[in-house]
């Protein structure tokens, strides 16, 4: 479904500096991989790539055998709206718009379906989130995991095929961190679409299906059963989240 | 009634309408003619005036626009990543400056018939006395006046910010995400 083929992403010139790095990755449908590495590594970068929210340096992204990037503005705006949804790191709900009108705005922006059907989705993607009652809340007044939750109802909105995830627990206290994951999990089953989930926790990345590490660009896959179990690889290899999970 | 020939002077012209029955004459005052000319000047003035004033507001409009799109970069990239096609930014934008400066035109309108109220109230009150009656023009002028006014309100505040509109709808939502402020 989404193959990412030599991507570089190189900010500056002469001679520049490689965010990413030559990094080539085959998603299926309905498959879960993570990728982990430490602030810096391009794990961010890597997934803005994927998401076609900027045009790699070299290399190509094919979702569904269409090279995103050789496609016109508006059609990659289409890609965007009905091919993936993102969540991101940081809290990316409109302040101007209820949780509900945030939920639906992909839908009108892309003209998936009528207003009514997209509120009425949105109104159960709300429910199924956990939502319901706070559908015609501000994002002011939602805590920091309810503003999550909202970021994934809005993700899914137009039933996308493929869901990126940046770190999307990264400012959420432990158990919310986990309900936020365990949530997009249950949806994933449900609702089958692809999931790249970029994280910096360890226990939280063990969960996909395959796990890879981004070092310095670059993109590896990661054998964890294997290597998380050598004495002291963990406090060498990830010693900024997985300190607070280690047994 | 009266036929001049070539070299008539003016004097000549007075004493042969003044043989006439219920012909009266009535020579212009000085201050009346004066009061015209300052008038007129005043016009060429004013028109002087605007046009320089529109320029500089259409400058204005741009810079304040600039500012405005560029503190709403993350939102727009925002918008952007979940699917909203470039024309829709550009739409968004220029709405919103059309809005704001038409709502800005309208408020100009009415301060500006004010000052004409206040106008005709005062030194159209002093002309009145020197014989130069204050009148309003046809209504049908005012009207027309006030669209083209709100118009052009709304076609700098358009033009103003095509600019940042355009440089917005050109950036990756990636580049506009991460060098704008925070949503929310």
């Amino acid at each position: 479904m989404l193959s990412a083929q030599s991507l570089t992403k190189r900010y500056g010139v002469n001679p520049g500096y490689d965010a990413v790095r030559d990094v080539s990755l085959e998603l299926q449908a309905g498959e879960f991989i993570s990728i982990i590495g430490r602030s810096g590594s391009g794990k961010s970068t890597l997934l803005a790539l994927l998401g076609a929210l900027t045009r790699p340096t070299e290399g190509r992204v094919m979702l569904d055998g269409t090279d995103v990037w050789a496609r016109p503005e508006a059609e990659l705006a289409a890609i965007r709206s009905r091919h993936i949804g993102f969540i991101f790191q940081f809290p990316s709900l409109l302040a101007s718009l209820t949780a509900v009108d945030n939920v639906a705005v992909p839908a009108l922006l892309g003209r998936t379906m009528e207003v009514e059907r997209a509120y009425q989705r949105a109104y159960d993607l709300l429910a199924r989130v956990g939502l319901a009652e706070r559908a015609d809340a501000y994002p002011e007044s939602l805590s920091g995991g309810e503003q999550r939750r909202a970021v994934i109802a809005r993700a899914l909105i137009n039933s996308p095929p493929l869901l990126l995830a940046d770190e999307p627990t990264s400012d959420l206290d432990e158990s919310t961190e986990t309900e936020i994951i365990t949530l997009l999990e249950e949806l994933q089953r449900a609702e089958g679409f692809g999931f790249i989930l970029v994280t910096h926790n360890l226990q939280l990345a063990t969960h996909a299906q395959r796990v890879y590490e981004m070092r310095q660009g670059a993109l590896a896959p990661l054998d964890l059963p294997d290597v998380t179990a050598e004495p002291g690889y963990r406090q060498r290899h990830f010693p900024f989240r997985i300190l607070s999970h280690a047994p | 009634m009266l036929q001049l020939s070539p070299g008539a002077k003016i004097e000549e012209v007075e004493f042969a309408l003044g043989q006439l029955p219920d012909v009266k004459i009535v020579e212009g005052s000085n201050v009346l003619t004066s009061s015209r000319q300052a008038l007129s000047s005043l016009l060429v003035g004013i028109a002087v005036f605007t046009a320089l004033q529109l320029t500089a507001l259409l400058i204005l409009v741009s810079l304040l626009f600039s500012a405005i799109v560029q503190e709403r970069y993350r939102e727009v990239g925002l918008l952007r990543a979940i699917g909203a096609r470039p024309h829709q930014v550009m739409t968004i934008i220029l709405g919103e400056a059309a809005i704001i400066t038409g709502l800005a035109g309208l408020a100009g309108l009415v301060f500006g018939a004010g000052l004409l109220m206040i106008f005709a109230r005062s030194l159209g009150f002093y002309f009145d006395l020197l014989g130069i009656p204050f009148s309003w023009p046809p209504a049908v002028v005012l009207q027309l006046g006030a669209v083209a006014a709100v118009a052009v309100s709304v076609f700098l505040g358009v033009i103003g910010a095509f600019v940042p509109a355009w440089r917005a709808r050109r950036l990756a939502p990636q580049a506009l995400i991460h060098s704008g402020s925070p949503a929310t």
